[in-house]
């Protein structure tokens, strides 16, 4: 078969790789189970691709230049992969979304492109002293005795029909959490779901240090970290967030995250059956901040490492506009 | 606390625990899951503050309601067993 032959049918097999991907995007909503089978689908035709193409290169010109072929593929993959890596100046210039955590700023099945440079959001500064009152992971909650890990807001995941939960599922507002050197408050956001009416929900409204109130500001940096062993996070793989708070200890940099989708910061996130959070994220973890989006293209990659069922934050999104 | 039925089949059962949070769902799903005649558990929270836990359980044979009173009476005896320990340590 000539060249152009071949174009021709890499061309049909794009267009099925393409089309499967627009018939799950149509799908997944009415049938979560019928997304998840078709999204098998695309992992299986990207591999029968390149199967079918080593074969046919192999057919054509003999399986000593087919290896030597699929080689320079890999070389050149690996070429890519590695400039991206030094221009973008990180060990991950690439990256997929796999949660709705950020709607609807990012979406699952974004490709993010990634660079290495300075995080651009909220500095503070802090002493050791302070930051390890932070991390101690002691929470004041008014309305309620005593302190606790985690934070109001997941504290009442676990203890809904107590009063102090109540007060604040209604009046979130008059609620003041102490951490460390951070006095947080929350507010009510709009949750829209896909289905049905809206409901309203308790939010992180702003965070108060030093006299200062910072409200939560979606033109910080979304940055990808890496959560340490031992982090509730640390199992998830990469996490995609943007950046709440940079704080500098003694010329060291730590970052507070928060998905734009969720209502508390990742380190207010206390799971009360496993007694674990989430820890400041250190520089070393952060892979860098995201430069821009490829919408759907994150898909295949998605699907190859094995993530088919959607997450139900997917059909809900939290409404910042009217805290 | 108030329970509500919302699908009952030969097999399958779902009902929401109204008011309840995800320390119960969590405790009866894990019991529901340890137990070899049952299939599946799980529980779905649509909004872990506002929304009740609503949970799923299916039996391969058997009555799904069987299963659950089961689980329950198991969660039963091992709270007992605990505050029967609890006091004898505290005296």
């Amino acid at each position: 078969m000539n060249f152009w032959g071949s174009m021709q049918k890499t061309h049909v097999q794009f267009a099925i790789l393409f089309g499967t991907l627009i018939i799950y995007l149509l799908v997944k909503s009415f049938s979560p189970g019928l997304g998840v089978a078709i999204g098998v689908l695309i992992a299986v035709e990207i591999f029968v691709m390149v199967g079918l193409e080593i074969r046919q290169g192999a057919k054509e010109s003999g399986w000593e230049h087919e290896v030597i072929d699929t080689i320079i593929a890999l070389v050149v993959a690996l070429a890519i992969w590695f400039s991206a890596s030094f221009i973008l100046n990180t060990g991950s210039p690439l990256s997929g979304v796999v949660s709705c955590s950020m709607l609807p700023n990012l979406h699952r099945g974004d490709f993010v492109v990634v660079q290495g440079a300075t995080v651009d959001a909220y500095t503070i500064n802090m002493t050791k002293e302070e930051f390890d009152s932070l991390t101690s992971g002691k929470t004041t909650i008014s309305g309620l005795n005593g302190s606790i890990h985690g934070s109001a807001y997941s504290y009442c995941v676990y203890h809904r029909q107590e009063q102090a939960c109540k007060d604040f599922i209604s009046k979130p507002e008059t609620v003041v959490e102490t951490t460390g050197p951070f006095t947080l408050r929350y507010g009510k956001c709009q949750i829209d779901y896909d289905k049905g009416s809206p409901s309203y929900g308790p939010c992180l409204e702003s965070i108060e240090f030093k006299g200062t109130k910072y409200l939560a500001n979606f033109s910080n940096d979304i940055i990808v970290y890496k959560s340490d062993p031992g982090n509730l996070y640390s199992t998830i793989g990469d996490i995609v967030h943007r950046v709440y708070f940079k704080i500098n200890v003694d010329g060291e940099n730590y970052y507070l995250t928060k998905g734009d989708n969720n209502p508390i910061l990742d380190n207010q996130v206390y799971d009360y059956s496993s007694d674990v959070g989430n820890a400041p994220i250190p520089q070393r973890n952060v892979k860098g901040r995201v430069l821009f989006r490829i919408p759907l293209l994150g898909y295949f990659k998605l699907f190859i490492s094995g993530f088919y069922l959607e997450d139900p934050q997917c059909s809900t999104q939290l409404n910042y506009e009217h805290v | 606390m108030e329970v509500k039925i919302l699908k009952e089949g030969k097999d399958e059962l779902t009902f929401e625990l109204i008011g309840a949070d995800r320390s119960l769902s969590q405790l009866i799903v894990e019991k529901l899951n340890a137990d070899k005649g049952v299939e599946f558990a799980a529980c779905k929270v649509d909004h872990p503050l506002l929304a009740n836990p609503v949970v799923t359980l299916r039996t391969g044979k058997g009555k799904p309601v069987d299963a659950l009173v089961k689980s329950l009476k198991e969660i039963h005896g091992d709270i007992s067993a605990f505050k029967e320990k609890f006091s004898e340590l505290t005296g």
